[in-house]
């Protein structure tokens, strides 16, 4: 009894040095959320198929009962659902439809900024550099002359 | 605020959910996504999952005048927290005196060498391990600790008494928690990198 009273007084504590330090949870928003769960190593949506699972194993025994599911089940299920899922009905294929296109879009938008690419160029910071021997410098424009023969090779295949 | 007649938004029910617990979890000792309840293998998205599939099945019933249906659903979650830990193996076993551990032991309780501190949450049920544990994490945050030892030793409560006590404005005390929280979400997974 004395050891139960003693566990539950310090819930007590240590709930009350918890709510004054962080606050009430109704602080964590959904974005402040979505930043601790990266922080912790968490990927939200994995996060939500997995609890998609979860609840879908428990629906599954209301059907295998035959029945009807929780109105918050329902719900959860429908929220969670995930859009890789094969669409149900016409709703679910138009928002499916509508992800892929918006997927698209957005890579789309990136496109223009990856083919900005420049030309690697070669910097021969080498000439400024003491205590060269003759044979070092021949080395070293030997070494030069390879990599602008690639370059330009490889300039040439971009033109194709 | 949430209410029975609006219908939840689950995605955000389950980030919100697990971000607390996840943050019970670090409180205790153990941050990380992969942190579980020793003896007993929970982890803080187990116990979110439990919570969110019994306020589904409607065994946790949630009343719009009892308040937001976020803090309802978070105390579940911290009763079970408690409660697994009152349940804990380690809990009724004997853990192995350090000194007299050798390799005669082979199956020893690797538990029992770390710091008990940082590992073992039953330490973490005193409200002064608590404590201690909470202001390791930040010995290196003068700022974030600062805030910590307002609440720990001025007994203050709310943002508004941080603030006095520490001479910064209350939008800093509500900056400094919310760092704070992340701080010690991540601490473990910042140590070991």
């Amino acid at each position: 009894m004395k050891k139960e009273r003693n566990s539950r007084e310090a819930r007590n504590k240590i709930t009350k040095l918890s709510e004054r330090l962080f606050g009430d949870p109704t602080e964590i928003d959904a974005d402040e959320a979505t930043e601790l769960l990266a922080a912790a190593g968490l990927n939200t949506s994995e996060l939500e198929d997995r609890m998609y699972s979860r609840l879908y194993n428990e629906a599954q025994k209301y059907w295998m009962n035959q029945e009807p599911l929780p109105p918050l089940l329902k719900k959860a299920l429908a929220d969670l659902r995930p859009t890789t899922a094969p669409a149900r009905n016409e709703n679910e294929l138009a928002q499916q439809a509508k992800s892929s296109i918006e997927r698209l879009v957005e890579t789309a938008k990136l496109l223009p900024a990856l083919l900005q690419h420049q030309a690697p160029t070669f910097a021969t910071a080498y000439r400024r550099k003491g205590n060269l021997t003759d044979s070092d410098k021949e080395l070293i424009e030997e070494a030069k002359s390879d990599l602008q023969r690639k370059l330009r090779k490889i300039g040439n295949d971009n033109d194709i | 605020m949430e209410n029975t007649q609006r219908e939840p938004d689950f995605k955000s029910l389950i980030r919100r959910l697990t971000a607390f617990a996840l943050r019970l979890f670090a409180e205790h000792g153990m941050p990380g996504a992969g942190a579980v309840l020793p003896g007993l293998g929970i982890s803080a998205e187990d116990l979110a999952g439990k919570v969110l599939i019994e306020y589904c099945q409607g065994r946790i019933k949630h009343h719009a005048s009892k308040g937001a249906l976020i803090t309802l659903l978070c105390t579940a979650v911290r009763n079970d927290f408690y409660d697994a830990l009152d349940r804990a193996p380690h809990k009724r076993e004997q853990v192995p005196d350090r000194a007299n551990e050798d390799d005669e032991n082979p199956n020893a309780d690797l538990d029992a060498y770390a710091d008990p501190s940082l590992c073992n949450p039953v330490v973490a049920l005193d409200d002064e391990k608590y404590q201690a544990y909470v202001l390791k994490c930040l010995e290196d945050e003068p700022e974030l600790r600062e805030v910590c030892e307002a609440v720990f030793f001025l007994d203050v409560e709310k943002p508004s008494d941080i603030a006095h006590a520490l001479g910064i404005p209350v939008a800093e005390v509500h900056n400094r928690r919310k760092k704070l929280q992340r701080r010690l979400i991540e601490y473990r997974l910042v140590r070991l990198s």
